[in-house]
């Protein structure tokens, strides 16, 4: 099959294993995350890839072809990096038009196609720019065109947008999504953001200590995930219920329907009701989005998060009804 | 100079005032003291003795100019000086970049041990090292067949032995820092390993080479120890000519006007200097990069069956080290055993006597103990001054006034760097021997002369650490309570004193090896060790001969273990060289 084929990958560092043994195929113009905490192999993984390490057992190949001799830069991979490595001695144009100049691209070219790339990436006359005077949206911008001036078959992405802020890389992942799918670029993207990778990918890896626990399309991963670890990095709030079964519980799960009894009223004990509602005092009231959320402490939940649409006038210490909507929630 | 307003915000207008006006104050004061130092026993000497040259009967005389310039033996000189320096700079650079790769890129078994090694050349003193590679390439030695001895090229030579440290080191300390990603992108985007050293790693390390061969340029081009031991009377630089005229032919007037050509190239060395060293500072912020991706990574020697990338540079450094560093000194231990009469320790039992033909006034470890003495003065003065120039400097004054005043101090305790030790000496010979100063029988003129030599290099060894200082840590020590002096206490002071260890072993090596301006200073009954190795490498005899070799071997151990002591005191990022 065509684009990367990784196999029984293993990376190690001075004894302890980074990356033990990972399978993961990426299909010619797909783009795939490799999510994971801190720690979890998975930027080892990538510089592996890039040719940057050396596999201690596995391989890594393209259309089917072992790449262990082949040296990084005759690889065609693309890569970049969360705080962009731009070369301080060039200006935009020039950091761009590097690689096009190492594919030996002639000049009139080479700067057409700088235009071109700063157009995508957003950056429409830059050119001249020193890179220092640019904020770091904008370095990430030129370092992802500097990435995919030469055509890289794959594009490697080490958390690119880490280091940016948060309404940025919100923002940033969404024109990612876009800029490497009109590129029809291939590419590998780690990062540690589960909202990231969703926006960005077509298909998500999570890995944890060295491993793949789970492969699937952004939507098949949220609908069901592997186990309650991967649930919790993907942003559920675990529960036990009865019965020795886990509950993921989305961030929109529970609802607040109604007040029972207000902060001032002698209070009744907080628990569960004939409906199959649930009861909770309130200790801690918040905006979020455009929405109030309330965090309410719950008998045998602790505190969770709620979101209270419709419901007027809460108070921290209010005695509040709950209900749980099945479809934000997963049963582990 | 009053960038500690501080406590304005907390206190009552009026006390906020005095406090202010106060910490100017003290800043002027701790600016002044190693100002008025270094004009006494600086600028003073130096411009009298400029002055012979150009004033005759009171009046002022160029006419000694286009006297000296119309002689063919000054151009030769000056040419002399240029082509050696640049050959050594030349060299030190083209070496050194291998060097600094090899053991601050890479690791290896034994690396620090290796890098050790490489430093001691550069403490050596100057008279040590002109033995050393005398001894090794004189007829008889080991490599005699070469026919190198007094040629241009042993000097040459010796200048590199002496300054592929400074090269190593300080490229090499920029190298370590530099993020390996920024190479590993031009990597991925196609450049074959030699291209992205070119494109990218090159570009990011000039600042530190460009700096580093400045510095080179200036030892070089000002050197007098080596090219007195080695260059006889067939080569020579500036600074040993400035030495001839005034002690040879008693000609002040063209060692004035010579002195000037010196301080005109030194001049230019030192602008080139201050401003790759603004620029290498800016360049320092660019780091980020995580700790294992930034570690060193192993040496790699071969690539499956090809050679590796680090093979050049490998065997470079290897050949380096191994003949050009550690040769010459092996010879020198060796053959400093070697006695008229066969091995043995007969040359360093000699060392207790005035040498063959009473060549010497005291015995050579009378000398050494002398040497000892006025190291630890001279090392006082030039800590003491040095620190306080470098606390001044350290600062960032608000207002421009005080921002160019600290920029001016720094650059004046630079001057010291370059102007010959030689016209230092001659100056204090003519200047403090009359009221209002006499200090012609003082055993205090020898330290201070060292001293003035050693100041540069502990500023330049303490203001790095001191400029290091996050500012906020000052800001947050002033919030919380902190009045002035206390953060200077409590903040300053620790890096301060991290610092200072490497600071009094540079100070003290240099006091020891001192050569130029000592030969114009010490008294026949109180000479120095490098002193009397000058005088008895220049007297006949076998005996004489093997004991200048054993008393090179006793001033090299001195100063390497002053120096290993300073080291090991060493924190990352301390000092320059």
């Amino acid at each position: 099959m065509g684009g990367l084929g990784i196999a029984g990958a293993v990376v190690t560092y001075a004894g302890t294993t980074a990356v033990a043994g990972v399978d993961l195929d990426v299909a010619v113009g797909e783009v795939v995350a490799l999510l994971g905490p801190s720690g979890c192999g998975k930027s080892s993984l990538l510089r592996a890839v890039a040719g940057l390490e050396p596999l201690a057992a596995g391989r890594v190949a393209w259309d089917g072809a072992d790449l262990a001799d082949v040296p990084v830069h005759r690889r065609g991979f693309g890569l970049m990096f969360q705080d962009g490595q731009l070369f301080t001695h060039r200006d935009v144009a020039g950091n761009v038009a590097y690689g096009l100049e190492m594919a030996r691209v002639p000049a009139a070219e080479r700067r057409d196609l700088v235009d071109e790339l700063l157009e995508l990436v957003g950056l429409a006359g830059y050119q001249r720019r020193p890179v220092a005077t640019l904020s770091g949206g904008e370095q990430q911008r030129v370092a992802l065109a500097r990435s995919l001036a030469p055509r890289p078959r794959l594009l490697l992405l080490d958390e690119p947008l880490s280091a940016l802020d948060r309404a940025l890389r919100e923002r940033l992942a969404s024109d990612l999504h876009d800029i490497l799918r009109r590129a029809g670029t291939t590419s590998l993207y780690v990062t540690h953001d589960h909202d990231e990778a969703f926006t960005v990918a077509d298909r998500v890896a999570v890995m944890r200590a060295g491993e793949l626990v789970q492969v699937g399309t952004p939507a098949a991963l949220w609908a069901a995930p592997a186990d309650s670890d991967v649930a919790a990095f993907l942003g559920y709030r675990v529960v036990r219920v009865g019965g020795g079964g886990r509950l993921g519980l989305g961030p929109q799960a529970l609802q607040v329907v109604g007040v029972v009894a207000a902060s001032s009223h002698t209070p009744g004990p907080p628990g569960s009701n004939d409906d199959g509602d649930l009861t909770g005092r309130v200790t801690a009231v918040g905006f979020s989005r455009g929405r109030t959320t309330v965090t309410v402490d719950l008998p045998d939940w602790g505190e969770q998060r709620a979101v209270a649409a419709g419901v007027a006038a809460i108070e921290t210490g209010d005695l509040v009804r709950l209900r749980l909507d099945p479809a934000g929630l997963v049963d582990l | 100079m009053s960038g500690h307003a501080r406590p304005a915000t907390r206190r009552p207008g009026g006390r906020a005032g005095t406090l202010r006006w106060g910490g100017a104050l003290a800043w002027v004061t701790a600016g002044a003291i190693p100002l008025v130092f270094l004009g006494v026993f600086f600028a003073w000497p130096v411009a009298t003795l400029v002055g012979r040259g150009f004033v005759t009967d009171g009046a002022l005389d160029l006419s000694g100019f286009a006297e000296v310039f119309a002689r063919p033996r000054t151009w030769r000189i000056i040419r002399l000086t240029l082509v050696q320096a640049l050959l050594g700079t030349a060299g030190s650079v083209l070496l050194g970049l291998p060097g600094a790769y090899v053991l601050y890129r890479r690791t290896f078994r034994g690396r620090a041990l290796v890098r050790a090694f490489v430093t001691v050349p550069f403490v050596l003193p100057t008279v040590v090292v002109g033995v050393a590679f005398r001894s090794l390439l004189t007829e008889g030695g080991p490599l005699g067949f070469l026919g190198l001895d007094g040629t241009f090229t042993a000097i040459v030579l010796a200048l590199v032995f002496f300054n592929y440290t400074v090269v190593v080191r300080t490229v090499g300390g920029l190298w370590e820092r530099l993020d390996p990603r920024t190479e590993q992108a031009a990597r991925a985007l196609g450049a074959p390993p030699w291209r992205a050293f070119l494109t990218v790693t090159l570009p990011a390390l000039t600042p530190a080479i460009v700096s580093a061969a400045s510095v080179v340029f200036l030892f070089c081009a000002t050197a007098f120890g080596v090219v007195m031991v080695l260059g006889g009377t067939r080569y020579g630089t500036i600074e040993t000519e400035i030495w001839v005229q005034t002690t040879q032919f008693l000609d002040l007037r063209t060692a004035a006007v010579l002195s000037v050509v010196q301080l005109v190239v030194v001049g230019i060395s030192l602008a080139l200097f201050s401003r790759a060293r603004a620029r290498r500072e800016r360049a320092l912020d660019l780091q980020g990069a995580r700790r294992d991706e930034r570690a060193a990574q192993r040496l790699r020697l071969w690539d499956g069956r090809r050679p590796g990338g680090d093979l050049f540079p490998t065997m470079v450094t290897s050949a380096v080290v191994g003949a050009l560093l550690a040769l010459p000194l092996g010879n020198l231990l060796v053959r400093s055993l070697r006695t008229p009469d066969g091995w043995g320790l007969g040359n360093y039992a000699a060392l207790g006597t005035t040498g063959g033909d009473n060549a010497l006034t005291v015995p050579v470890w009378e000398a050494a103990a002398n040497s000892l003495r006025i190291a630890v003065d001279a090392t006082l003065l030039a800590v003491l001054m040095g620190t306080l120039v470098a606390l001044v400097v350290s600062r960032r004054p608000r207002n421009p006034v005080g921002r160019r005043a600290v920029w001016w101090l720094d650059a004046v305790f630079m001057l010291p760097l370059g102007v010959s030790a030689v016209t230092v000496g001659f100056g204090f010979l003519i200047t403090l021997n009359h009221p209002p100063l006499d200090l012609r029988s003082s055993a205090i003129l020898i330290p201070i002369a060292q001293a003035v030599v050693a100041i540069p290099l502990v500023v330049r060894t303490v203001l790095p650490v001191l400029r290091a200082i996050d500012p906020h840590l000052r800001e947050a020590a002033g919030v919380l309570g902190a009045a002035p002096w206390r953060v200077l206490l409590t903040v300053d002071g620790p890096f301060l004193i991290r610092s200072l260890g490497l600071a009094i072993g540079f100070a003290f090596a240099v006091s020891l090896g001192e050569f130029g301006a000592t030969s114009f200073l010490s008294r026949p009954d109180r000479p120095t060790l490098p002193v009397v190795i000058f005088r008895l490498i220049g007297q006949p005899g076998p005996e004489n001969y093997g004991m200048a070799l054993a008393a090179s071997v006793v001033l090299a151990l001195l100063t390497a273990t002053i120096m290993g002591v300073a080291e090991r005191l060493r924190r990352e990022g301390a000092g320059e060289f």
